[in-house]
């Protein structure tokens, strides 16, 4: 399946008229976007139990065949997803068939079972532009819909993704094809990243994560866009959304294509903006969660036969308002917060930042060379250069006149990352792969104004090898990968100025396998080893961390961390149910976790809870599943839900912060009208959250908030306009209910409660500049 | 062709790059710590509104700020029985040289500040503010009346109300808040 991407299938046939028994089909499968012949693509002729795959150029012939109704299936293997064909035998049409399919390249990550994990309702693949799926505006919520994972919040503005409750520096996110370095470390730091871009989001896990850093403990989330358009028209979307709790709006466009005289010159531009005025809990308006910000981005490419290259800059910027309850001075002031039924400040309806607040933008800059040396080694170099800047401004301005007429942020935080990655993917044989790399990068971080984290300079490099063996009923993947890490911090002690440096190497491994069994079940286990150096944070944080009301030391002579994970799942098909169950047990040494020190720290401002950055052994251990019933025709019924278990093996504790088990179960209808290019759905949701009750002692402020049940609708109309591109208006409404609740995860369930009913109406318009002559 | 594609994205990401605003030469020169604004000091002066008692003074004095190293000073407040002082309140920062007077700086916003004394039942002390913001009560000037003999703790409290000061101690956030030991001879 080499250089296919997320593509259609062209099956072109031809029948041969020859004796009674004697037609042959005759065919090509391409690359939709190439028109590239794809080899050794699998179909079977389910009328007689025949089978066939196409050649290194992509052809095909099936032989001895009858006349009459003939069933053409793409087998259900790792390369595609179970599509039929109807084709009438004889026939001397030119039969054209677009089967949706979800194979990319291997080192774009094929490397798990692609089955298991890619399933449109259980898998871990989404599409942004299905706007019957994807809900939410920020990344977070986004991925919501991909088992196992949830969300850590700060309030409703800044949304992190967790993944098997794990988050910030446990996962990695990857941008474009570069991994996203901001200032992950920060549970209040959502990732800099507008997913409207991105045609999927899709998290990964096992041997192809290795390829992103050793570092993905939990797994990695891949933000790609679409490839660019080569040699075909120009065209694009509108997106428009509008919700009725903030008044919000988003208008999103992407305009992409290629030239008629330069086929091999393609580009891409995209702009999104978005502005949300202050959000609303059911009994009051939540002061000062404002929020708005604004991105571009802009690619061109050249392809040729053996050499592609494409330039991308992309460029983000947020104004995220911080609810104003949670500045709070001291820990009096917080049980206060507490205990009060709601915020003291009461709210009122604005778009305007206020302080506090956080100002955010990400800039990225990518070279990307990919060089086909012959049909089955080509070769990877990614260069990437991206900057990162941070201000958080408090509520207080200062106190001299003079320096607050400089309205300067309380801090400032600039982190600029240079980064190499170079890979080559080899075919050895229709069954065997492997990707071999080295990947480098360099980064700088610069503070200003109130010391939190020290400057540093980090350098990490690495070298991996990943292969994947695939039979007809095995797929066996497997990885390896050694980086080294230094990182050299530059702070005053006292008044001398120190530079400390660290260490740190390890190996990453992972080996996993996959075995269909029959046509109904595949079943798959994985183990894996990753590692992580400890972050900025974890090693030099030395102060008061305003809106945690806590100070939080950390350690300068911690430890990596490390993990050893093992995980076994299985996937069932078949026209009665699809279910997608998966368990998964990590042991962690010397996982890095905040722990409560006693006594408090007295200060000027009153007296502070001390946290300190902690190594312990800890196991995190859980259950996914989804079970998908077709109850009707019409009609499925589906049921989710996870389970968490983590704990210190040390303290005997469970660990602080896991997220609650939850439950959703969905009613979703809809159809196709006869004969028109027409459809709708409607769906209801109800999600159950569990009350977080495995919390360790003495480390929080308060219980955890009670569970809690929301129920969410949705209804919608598409047209489908070409094979990739549908017409869709969807209504959605969140918390119908308009149930007050406060949930485990986000960090402002001290002071407030999360926000109430929400409609949003959402559309998505594509356009094509010339009429399209091709095939979509 | 190939040559010159290459060479234009590569001068394109250089364009691209150049472009950003570069301060890389701060990372290995990081800014002095505590150079941001600090209220380091908290100092009540207590002077007998007759003239007889000798003056009194009570300090708190963290020059690191919270976190890091403990407080160096926090005193005891120690009063005369049945005397009516006058006490008023000065903040520095002494983590710069010269100290900064930031007393000013709040004097200057008045109307976003508020000074709340809380003695505890066991203290026989009356406290009550004597100047004001035009409106309501500020606190930097006080009066604290002293009965018979007891010890007892005194909370201080500076709060910055920008806006919804209403003369309670409720809203707002948090400058400081110290209890000093008190005791009454």
């Amino acid at each position: 399946m080499k250089y296919v991407f997320t593509c259609a299938f062209v099956l072109v046939s031809m029948i041969n008229l020859a004796q009674n028994c004697g037609f042959s089909l005759t065919g090509v499968v391409r690359d939709e976007h190439t028109k590239n012949p794809v080899p050794f693509a699998k179909l079977s002729v389910e009328s007689i139990g025949r089978q066939t795959q196409t050649d290194s150029l992509g052809n095909f012939t099936i032989g001895n065949l009858c006349p009459g109704l003939l069933k053409l299936r793409c087998i259900p293997h790792f390369g595609c997803e179970p599509v039929d064909i109807d084709v009438q035998i004889p026939t001397e049409s030119l039969l054209v068939i677009d089967v949706e399919t979800h194979i990319i390249d291997l080192d774009e990550n094929v490397i798990i079972a692609y089955q298991f994990r890619r399933e449109t309702q259980a898998g871990m693949k989404l599409s942004v532009n299905d706007l019957s799926k994807v809900k939410g505006a920020t990344l977070g919520e986004q991925l919501m819909r991909i088992p196992g994972m949830s969300t850590l919040n700060t309030g409703s503005s800044i949304v992190k993704p967790v993944i098997n409750g794990m988050h910030s520096n446990r996962i990695v996110i990857v941008n474009n094809g570069i991994r996203q370095e901001g200032q992950q470390w920060g549970s209040e730091h959502a990732p800099e990243i507008d997913p409207n871009l991105a045609g999927n989001l899709e998290v990964i896990q096992g041997a192809s994560g290795l390829q992103y850093g050793p570092d993905a403990i939990g797994g990695v989330i891949l933000v790609s866009p679409d490839p660019l358009p080569y040699g075909k028209n120009i065209n694009g979307w509108l997106k428009l959304s509008g919700n009725s709790n903030g008044w919000g709006g988003m208008s999103s466009a992407l305009v992409s294509g290629s030239f008629k005289r330069l086929p091999k010159l393609a580009f891409r531009v995209h702009g999104t903006g978005r502005i949300n005025g202050t959000q609303s809990a059911p009994d009051y308006f939540i002061k000062n969660t404002a929020s708005n910000d604004y991105s571009f981005s802009g690619a061109v490419g050249y392809k040729g036969t053996r050499l592609e290259a494409d330039v991308f800059y992309s460029r983000y910027t947020s104004n995220l308002g911080i609810f104003t309850g949670s500045h709070i001075g001291n820990l009096t002031d917080l049980n206060a917060a507490f205990l009060a039924e709601q915020p003291k400040d009461s709210g009122y309806f604005t778009y305007a930042v206020e302080k506090p607040k956080q100002f955010i933008q990400h800039q990225l800059s990518k070279l990307n060379l990919v060089y086909h040396w012959t049909e089955k080694v080509k070769s990877v170099v990614i260069v990437g250069y991206q900057y990162n800047l941070r201000q958080e401004y408090d509520l207080h301005k200062a106190y001299n006149d003079s320096i607050a007429a400089l309205d300067l942020p309380a801090f400032e935080l600039n982190l600029w990352t240079t980064s190499v990655d170079a890979k080559t993917t080899v075919l050895h044989s229709e069954k065997l792969k492997s990707v071999v790399g080295v990947s480098f990068f360099q980064q700088d971080n610069a503070y200003a104004g109130r010391f939190f984290i020290p400057n540093f300079r980090k350098w990490q490099g690495g070298a991996y090898y990943t292969g994947v063996y695939e039979s007809e009923n095995w797929q066996l993947d497997y990885g390896l990968r050694y980086d080294l890490s230094r990182l050299k911090v530059y702070k005053y002690e006292g008044n001398v100025l120190t530079s400390p440096e660290r260490d740190f190497g390890n190996l990453s491994a992972s080996i996993g396998a996959s075995r269909v069994i029959g046509h109904h079940v595949i079943v798959r286990a994985n183990a894996g080893t990753a590692w992580r150096p400890p972050s900025i944070n974890e090693l030099y944080s030395d102060g008061l961390h305003h809106g945690a009301a806590a100070i939080e030391v950390g350690d300068p002579l911690m430890k990596k961390e490390t993990v050893y994970n093992v995980q076994a799942g299985m996937q069932y098909k078949s026209r009665f149910a699809k279910l997608d169950l998966s368990v998964f047990w990590n042991r962690f040494d010397d996982y890095i976790n905040l722990q409560p020190q006693l006594p408090a720290q007295l200060t000027i401002v009153g007296a502070f809870p001390v946290f300190h950055y902690e190594q312990s052994d800890v196991r995190i251990a859980g259950l996914n599943g989804v079970l998908e019933i077709p109850v009707q025709k019409w009609l499925t019924y589906t049921i989710q839900g996870n389970l968490l278990i983590a704990d210190d093996l040390e303290t005997k504790q469970p660990v602080y912060g896991i997220p609650s088990n939850r439950l959703i179960n969905r009613l979703r209808t809809g159809t196709t009208f006869k004969n028109t290019a027409w459809s709708w759905f409607a769906e209801a949701e109800g999600i159950t959250v569990f009350e977080q009750k495995r919390v360790p002692e003495n480390a929080d402020y308060a219980e955890p908030p009670k569970g809690y049940f929301l129920l969410n609708v949705s209804v919608g109309l598409s047209k489908k306009i070409s094979a990739t591109q549908s017409l869709q208006l969807v209504l959605e409404g969140s918390n119908l209910l308009n149930t007050s609740y406060r949930d485990y995860m986000n960090r402002f369930r001290y002071f407030t409660d999360d926000p109430g009913r929400n409609w949003t109406v959402k559309m998505i318009v594509p356009f094509s500049i010339k009429k399209s002559t091709k095939n979509n | 062709m190939k040559i010159y594609s290459v060479l234009s994205f590569s001068v394109a990401l250089v364009i691209l790059g150049a472009c950003k605003k570069d301060k890389k030469d701060d990372v290995t020169n990081p800014p002095v710590v505590n150079e941001e604004e600090l209220i380091t000091t908290f100092q009540i002066t207590f002077t007998d509104a007759a003239g007889v008692q000798p003056t009194v003074t009570a300090q708190f004095v963290d020059l690191d700020g919270a976190g890091g190293n403990a407080p160096t000073i926090f005193d005891t407040i120690r009063l005369q029985a049945n005397t009516t002082y006058n006490a008023s309140i000065t903040l520095l920062n002494e983590s710069v040289n010269p100290a900064e007077d930031l007393t000013v700086e709040v004097q200057e916003e008045d109307q976003d500040h508020l000074f709340c004394f809380s003695p505890t039942g066991t203290l026989n002390l009356a406290i009550t503010r004597t100047d004001s913001d035009g409106t309501y009560e500020v606190g930097l000037l006080s009066s604290w009346v002293t009965q018979a003999v007891s010890t007892g703790e005194t909370t201080i409290t500076l709060k910055h109300q920008p806006g919804i000061k209403n003369g309670q101690c409720d809203p707002g956030e948090t400058d400081i808040e110290l209890t000093f030991h008190t005791i009454i001879e």
